[in-house]
């Protein structure tokens, strides 16, 4: 009875830390303080983020930023949003690059500049964990 | 180059604009050709023989993209290939978009064709399996870009989207080789497409229409109204991926009386010609027999120049009827239609190894050596260096097929020979990347 008593006590242990740590980790898609949009749906950032979609509701054309090639956030985000890999993505834009038919998002090389481009740029969007989240910028979505 | 360098530092100097973007692509490569076929007098697809050639699959990209408004773009690329004329740089294409919103897109300026599914980006390596894609299917109709206006439509429907673009136009394209330009030229373009996607998948049909006509040496030797429909279907699911293509080249109505009748007036004129300076030939070297024999040095000087300059004469005579003979063999000929497919699968290992396997089958429906019909089955292989280089390797096994030449063509233009039962391998590797 001690034993059972006893797992079940570390197993709430671990589902707290494993929530608790999960929820630290979270990717979270943000913009501009100043951007009137206060929230956008899973499909709505993938679209931004693969080029489809290049306005916010509100009509303003959308500059979003991304990481530079090898960050490993850039293939959790695009394997959470798009269900791609970070090859087919890459092949992906160099399709549309190379067609004139698109420009990919910009690249960063740090959440930190990410944090300060969305601050800086009034239609910029960007995503980042949640744990790294500042007052500079607003959240619009939490991927799960 | 030189002009490509201008580019270079011409987008540098803008490069300071923050919303300027530019890259490029470049592929090295090398490939050589083992046949049954006599090198010296036939090479694949007019470059291809047992030495390596590494100028026909290199190529460098220079692509640039800059906002002008809200709504408009501009965007270009600069493409230079060493086996075009000398390190001729051309503007691949070169275009303003206009794009009111998300569903809407028109194009103007000179603009890539997009008649197969890979069109638009046929010389960037990196977005492809294949060394080279299967020229059964993507030589046969060369209308690589036009100058006109396109609009897109396109239109998501949860995992869905439907695509379609119609377009409008005309093109020339010169090329020389040795001695001889052969222009390709087009106007009243008329193509559309509609693309159907689920998820990872494409499924898409195209087509195109336009009054074309070939010129060789500036002369008029072909006009026709080609239709040109075709469809494919490409998808990803996992690490396996599939790409077919399928086309029907269809030319109605026979060629035209005019031309058939000013080839054939070339030829026999030409023949004429030779006929004359042959004659003329005779006398000189007899004139020359006749001035050994005075023994008079000047005379012997005079003679032997006189002959000289008749045998140039000759030799010239010779390869102008050569040209004369081909316009008119092509002028005669009877392009009925050509149907041609290619099936591709590849599958990926560890995310950096792909083997692949194409068949690829042309059929023209003229059986003529003037016309080509082959199959082939290429083995390839991908290794990703890194997310922006590849490496491939390609063992392509060819067969010409139906009394034809496939793609098999004479060095020396003269003349045209059915090559059937001809079989031959390309071997080629390639190192492709983006920047």
């Amino acid at each position: 009875m001690q034993n059972f008593v006893l797992k079940k006590l570390l197993f709430s242990i671990a589902l707290i830390f494993g929530s608790s740590s999960s929820n630290a980790d979270a990717l979270i898609v943000i913009v501009n303080q100043g951007n009137p949009v206060a929230s956008l749906s899973d499909a709505e950032v993938k679209r931004i983020f693969l080029g489809k979609m290049k306005r916010f509701p509100s009509g303003a054309k959308v500059k979003p930023t991304d990481y530079k090639k090898g960050k490993s956030l850039r293939s959790t985000f695009y394997q959470k949003v798009a269900k791609k890999s970070v090859k087919d993505v890459d092949n992906y834009w160099y399709r549309l690059v190379f067609t004139g038919k698109g420009v990919p998002p910009k690249a960063m090389s740090s959440a930190k500049d990410v944090i300060n481009y969305v601050s800086e740029n009034e239609n910029a969007i960007g995503y980042i964990k949640e744990s790294q989240l500042t007052s500079a910028v607003k959240k619009v979505l939490k991927i799960k | 180059m030189f002009r490509l360098l201008i580019f270079s530092i011409f987008a540098s100097s803008v490069a300071y604009s923050q919303d300027l973007d530019i890259r490029g692509f470049y592929t090295v490569g090398v490939a050589w050709v083992e046949s049954d076929n006599d090198p010296d007098v036939y090479k694949y697809l007019r470059e291809y023989d047992r030495s390596a050639n590494v100028s026909e699959l290199t190529r460098l990209g220079l692509n640039l993209s800059a906002p002008l408004t809200d709504s408009w773009n501009f965007n270009g690329q600069l493409l230079a290939k060493q086996s075009d004329d000398d390190d001729e740089l051309s503007a691949d294409w070169m275009f303003v978009t206009y794009q009111p919103s998300d569903m809407i897109s028109l194009r103007l300026g000179k603009i890539k064709s997009d008649q197969w599914y890979i069109s638009e980006y046929i010389d960037v390596g990196k977005t492809y399996l294949w060394v080279t894609p299967p020229e059964e299917v993507y030589s046969i109709f060369p209308v690589k870009s036009y100058n006109g206006a396109s609009l897109a439509l396109e239109k998501e429907f949860g995992d869905w989207k439907i695509a379609s673009e119609v377009s409008i136009g005309n093109f020339e394209d010169s090329r020389t080789s040795g001695f001889t330009t052969i222009s390709q030229a087009a106007d009243h373009l008329f193509g559309a497409r509609v693309s159907v996607s689920y998820q990872n998948t494409d499924f898409r049909v195209a087509y195109l229409d336009l009054d074309y006509k070939n010129k060789v040496n500036g002369a008029v030797v072909a006009k026709e109204s080609p239709k040109v429909t075709s469809a494919a279907i490409a998808g990803k699911w996992g690490s396996f991926s599939i790409i077919a293509e399928g086309v029907a080249l269809t030319v109605p109505g026979d060629q035209d009386a005019a031309v058939i009748a000013a080839a054939t007036s070339s030829f026999y004129t030409a023949a004429g010609e030779l006929e004359a300076i042959a004659t003329n030939l005779g006398t000189a070297i007899a004139n020359e027999q006749i001035a050994m024999a005075g023994g008079d040095s000047s005379a012997i000087s005079a003679a032997v120049a006189s002959r000289v300059a008749a045998e140039h004469l000759l030799s010239e005579a010779q390869k102008k009827l050569g040209i004369a003979a081909v316009e008119k063999e092509y002028a005669e000929a009877e392009v009925d239609g050509i149907n041609a497919f290619h099936i591709t699968v590849g599958n990926q290992f560890a995310e950096k190894y792909t083997p692949y396997l194409t068949y690829a089958r042309t059929s023209a429906t003229n059986k003529s050596p003037f016309f080509s019909s082959q199959q082939s089955m290429a083995l390839g292989f991908v290794y990703d260096i890194n997310f922006n280089m590849d490496i491939k390797f390609e063992v392509k096994s060819i067969e010409v097929l139906d009394d034809t030449k496939g793609y098999f063509s004479k060095v020396d233009f003269t003349s045209q020979d059915a090559l059937s039962d001809s079989t031959a391998t390309r071997y080629a590797i390639t190192i492709d990347s983006v920047f």
